[in-house]
């Protein structure tokens, strides 16, 4: 069943005045426009009554276009399926595999595990954290190496909730999972019934400081520059003495930045990845004692040497 | 061995607030790429300029990679910030909305310098200014 949730609205005319039109387009309350040789086109909510919306976007043109500098312009509309877009993208899904032992399977693929593999079962839905950007790919590589047997857990902005559900399948005890967009909370608890850890893993919509719990073992944080610097004081308040922080989602030139924030809040750097222009870093309140820097190496300092 | 090409998706979407609804959802679909992350890196490499609609360009790869380009801000959003304007006018040759002055237009001319294609700064200049006329906007001098 196909449900028609959007009208798209596109206007025609001269490559040269692609950017009026789209002017026209974000003047009649466009989120965004798409841009192409000689055509702009927006997406409305075919729940406001759009018709009047097209005919208002029609006269504007025309009083705009009346010395015909656009060329032959012409609007058009067409409502659009609201699943082509979703669907498409999730058949190129295919499950892959992270670091040594974590395989990350569409929710809807059937999939075989090998010996010692952990399967994360993920639907991200509307929510980020399907495991193929590179943030998300280097904290499931540092939570494969930190997590232990019955450790405890946050995960502050969980997406999909794939790294506190790789958390789970690593062997930690408890893990919070937390995220202040509710479509991310939705999806997440999804992926956790999902993946059969409903009794491991706590989601709740809202920051770390909703969460009365603490401190922990390992705290994940793959958000964005802005929000870990932000965070840094609370995520070390909830870090026991010997607990592990991996930040995520920073972009290469709020490395520095981050790291100051860090040790501002008396975490010391002991690992930083980097994959593409992103970041992830990990901090502890003890002493680091294993740092090194190369931009080749996957990984650089387990935590520690007598864990497995 | 360079990678080759499936297509170059352009949007204008506002800084900082990309979601995978459409525009972005319906233009990138089709190219097998997952939207969260090009929503994820396209708001964080455009966090300062919250407030403003940065345009962008989008090289999908076929291997379902990406890169992009981000541009200037239309010149249309560049002037209503300029004026300190909500709206353009709905009818630019009876009501005008402002006036803008040749150091307003020349400022504009030389923010979007790199994604214009002018033969001079006075020919950008130009430009900024019909576009302003259209807006309702009112051309000093």
């Amino acid at each position: 069943m196909s449900v028609k949730d959007w009208v798209r609205i596109s206007i025609f005319g001269k490559d040269a005045c692609v950017e009026l039109m789209s002017h026209v387009l974000f003047e009649h309350g466009a989120d965004g426009v798409v841009v192409g040789d000689g055509w702009v086109a927006a997406y409305f909510a075919t729940a406001v009554p759009w018709q009047e919306r097209l005919s208002a976007i029609e006269t504007t043109v025309a009083t705009m276009n009346s010395d015909g500098a656009w060329g032959e312009c012409r609007v058009e509309s067409e409502v659009v399926d609201d699943e082509d877009w979703t669907s498409n993208w999730r058949r190129h899904f295919r499950p892959f595999r992270v670091g040594e032992r974590l395989v990350i399977v569409p929710a809807w693929e059937d999939f075989t595990a090998g010996p010692g593999d952990l399967l994360l079962r993920i639907d991200p839905a509307m929510a980020f954290g399907s495991g193929e950007h590179a943030t998300t790919h280097m904290a499931l590589t540092m939570l494969e190496e930190l997590v232990e047997k019955d450790m405890t857990v946050i995960d502050v902005g969980t997406g999909s909730g794939i790294l506190a559900i790789a958390a789970g399948r690593l062997g930690a005890g408890r893990v919070w999972a937390v995220d202040i967009d509710e479509a991310a909370v939705t999806a997440a608890c999804a992926n956790v019934r999902a993946n059969g850890m409903d009794d491991i893993i706590h989601v709740q919509q809202g920051s770390i400081a909703d969460l009365d719990v603490g401190p922990v073992d390992v705290i994940i944080a793959n958000i964005v520059a802005g929000t870990i610097i932000k965070l840094a004081p609370q995520l070390a308040e909830r870090l026991r003495s010997t607990g592990w922080l991996v930040v995520g989602g920073i972009i290469e030139k709020r490395q520095g930045d981050v790291a100051s924030a860090l040790e501002n809040a008396g975490l010391t750097i002991v690992q930083v990845l980097q994959k593409e222009d992103w970041i992830t870093m990990c901090a502890t309140p003890g002493e680091g004692i294993l740092w090194q820097e190369d931009s080749h190496a996957s990984y650089l300092c387990p935590p520690r040497g007598d864990s497995r | 061995m360079a990678k080759r090409v499936a297509g170059v998706v352009k949007l204008q979407i506002p800084a900082g607030k990309a979601t995978p609804a459409p525009p972005v959802g319906p233009a990138l679909a089709p190219y097998g790429i997952n939207m969260m992350a090009f929503v994820k890196e396209y708001n964080e490499r455009t966090a300062a300029q919250v407030g403003l609609i940065i345009p962008v360009e989008i090289t999908v790869y076929e291997d379902r990679t990406f890169t992009f380009n981000l541009k200037t801000p239309p010149a249309a959003v560049l002037i209503k910030k300029a004026l300190g304007l909500e709206r353009a006018s709905g009818e630019p040759n009876k009501n005008k909305v402002g006036k803008i002055s040749r150091d307003q237009m020349r400022e504009i001319a030389e923010t979007k310098w790199r994604d214009l294609n002018a033969a001079s700064i006075d020919a950008a200049v130009r430009m900024i200014e019909g576009t302003a006329r259209s807006m309702g906007v009112e051309v000093e001098g």
